[in-house]
């Protein structure tokens, strides 16, 4: 009997997250997800947090429960690639030679680092952080007493510096900008965040680029930077951002706009295909685009896109949220700073650092915190709340850590 | 009495405000206890059934509590896992209140 078939290309968190809603919503017809990494396919934040540290293998932080795909009749083509789409047969061309009619069609395929294009680079020992190879390289590289050049003050340089500092390296962060995570947070909030990994040990050079790695024997011995500097080293990890993975959607002459462009529906230009996660860059407002690399816009993504890949049409929404841990401390950032005017600081008694965007009206736009797990996710989840609903508590209540900031919402719905 | 429960006694209802959680550790264990806004009280285990987090430290919506770390959420009173990334639900105690103090079966 025909059946029709739902596609997705990448079995990454969004992906993997649209399959799973797929058959919850009610699609009993057949799920096919190809993905080249061929393997079991798993949570990527843990790759620089416990598997750069040694803890636990990549495989241990699954996105499917053991025996989901074969209960629900989901085939996997593990170790296979997508290679072409042929639109007007509705059909994807395989590297295994095979072609698979699909019913919708799902481009979930991620993003992939941002490389440097500098002599040396293909000397052994310098790596990206991207998979779960990719991790387990570099882990083996982390032993005591070993210099490490991170390459990239952002959040992935910052959490690999961590797990470096935790397994013994001496290791030095080079960073082209002026601060840590420039896009990320606010000023006040970067220096925390330097300060906690000066005091373990990590060593900062800012506003200097990486020219050359220098290399004996294939292995690489040192980098060099565009003062003049050379550093000794045995490991690099490059960490300088990700672009959108768009290859397949560009060869099939999908609309790109900083990632595969899709509609508020996740709809790409083509009203048989779809894309979400890291891949996709969605339209927020009239001439508004927007693409998010985070694990929520992910996870939301993935079930939105499944209910329209199945006829409905509903609006995607983007509560950004994102958490990084660093040494004993979290970071968490919820909403868009971009429209803010503003802001207001919360210092907590146990050196939790809580930073409130306003816009002109006073209307939070975006909260972010570094310290301690409790504080962080207390403030930022009040912060998101107050958003949501739209709540303009006074400065002096967000800036009081003894105010609690969810009463404001409490007197709401009494 | 008919009362076969093996009671230990927890914390003071004073130490858990309405709305909130209190964690309470003992003998190796931490458990968390809620208190809603209409003064039940309920206790799960308060680790998180995903990587790691103390769920007290979390933020409590109505009969909800949202894990600190990944934001995964459980119904407190049944323990049922809510939404990813968690799956695995929580482990509920039988609780009792009596004389102003609370009480865990944590057997
Ligand atoms: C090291 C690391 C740490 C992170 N930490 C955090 C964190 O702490 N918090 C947070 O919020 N976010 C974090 N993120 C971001 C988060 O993991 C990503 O936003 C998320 O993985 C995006 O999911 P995705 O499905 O869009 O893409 P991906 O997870 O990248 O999956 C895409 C998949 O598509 C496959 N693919 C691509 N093209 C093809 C093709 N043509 N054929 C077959 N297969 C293909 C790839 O093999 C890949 O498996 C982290 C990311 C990394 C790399
Ligand atoms: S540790 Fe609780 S949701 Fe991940």
């Amino acid at each position: 009997m025909h059946q029709e078939n739902m596609v997705i290309v990448g079995a990454g968190h969004s992906g993997a997250r649209a399959a799973q809603a797929l058959r919850a919503n009610g699609w009993q017809e057949r799920i096919t997800i190809i993905d080249a990494e061929g393997r079991t396919p798993y949570e990527r934040p843990p790759l620089s947090k416990a598997v750069l540290k040694g803890e636990r293998a990549a495989e241990v932080a699954p996105l499917f429960p053991a025996g989901y795909l074969a209960e629900n009749g989901i085939d996997f083509l593990s170790g296979i690639g997508a290679t072409a789409i042929d639109r007007a047969g509705q059909r994807l061309a395989l590297s295994d030679g095979n072609t698979l009619p699909y019913h919708r069609l799902l481009l979930a395929t991620g993003a992939i680092p941002r490389d440097l294009g500098v002599p040396g680079r293909d000397a052994s020992g310098i790596y990206p952080l991207r998979n779960a190879a990719d991790a387990e390289s570099i882990a083996q590289r982390l032993q005591p007493g070993v210099d490490i050049v991170i390459v990239g003050g952002g959040l992935i340089g910052l959490e690999a510096a961590s797990a470096a500092i935790s397994r013994g390296c001496n290791v030095t962060v080079v960073e082209a900008g002026p601060r840590l995570m420039m896009r990320a947070v606010p000023a006040p909030l970067s220096s925390k965040i330097r300060h906690h990994h000066e005091s373990k040990g990590v060593r900062f050079l800012f506003g200097r680029r990486v020219v050359g790695f220098g290399q004996h024997a294939g292995g690489l011995n040192s980098v060099s930077l565009n003062d003049g500097t050379t550093l000794t080293c045995s490991a690099s990890i490059i960490s300088i951002g990700v672009l959108p993975r768009t290859e397949l959607a560009e060869r099939a002459g999908l609309t790109l706009d900083n990632g595969v462009a899709v509609n508020c529906f996740l709809q790409t230009s083509d009203p048989y295909i779809y894309a979400a996660g890291d891949a996709s860059s969605f339209a927020l407002g009239p001439g508004v685009r927007m693409r998010l690399e985070c694990w929520k816009n992910a996870e939301d993504q993935g079930s939105v896109v499944a209910r329209n890949m199945m006829g409905g049409c509903e609006p995607y929404l983007p509560f950004p949220w994102m958490w990084s841990d660093q040494f004993d401390q979290t970071m968490q950032i919820a909403g868009i700073a971009d429209g803010a005017v503003d802001h207001v600081e919360r210092q907590c008694e146990d050196g939790t650092l809580l930073i409130y965007h306003l816009d002109d009206a006073e209307k939070i736009q975006a909260v972010s915190g570094f310290g301690s797990i409790r504080e962080v996710s207390r403030g930022v989840r009040a912060g998101q709340m107050l958003m949501e609903r739209g709540l303009r508590p006074s400065r002096q209540a967000l800036q009081d850590p003894n105010c609690d900031l969810r009463m404001f919402a409490k007197a709401v719905v009494a | 009495m008919s009362d076969t429960k093996n009671w230990i006694k927890a914390l003071d209802t004073t130490k858990v405000a309405r709305g909130d959680v209190a964690r309470w550790d003992h003998d190796g264990r931490s458990y968390a206890i809620f208190r809603t806004d209409s003064d039940a009280f309920y206790a799960t285990d308060d680790i998180c059934t995903h990587e790691y987090a103390h769920i007290s430290d979390g933020y409590v919506e109505g009969t909800t509590i949202e894990c600190p770390r990944h934001a995964g959420c459980f119904d407190f009173r049944t323990g049922q896992a809510l939404n990813p990334p968690v799956c695995v639900n929580l482990r509920t105690f039988p609780v009792k209140v009596e004389d102003g103090a609370i009480y865990i079966d944590i057997a």
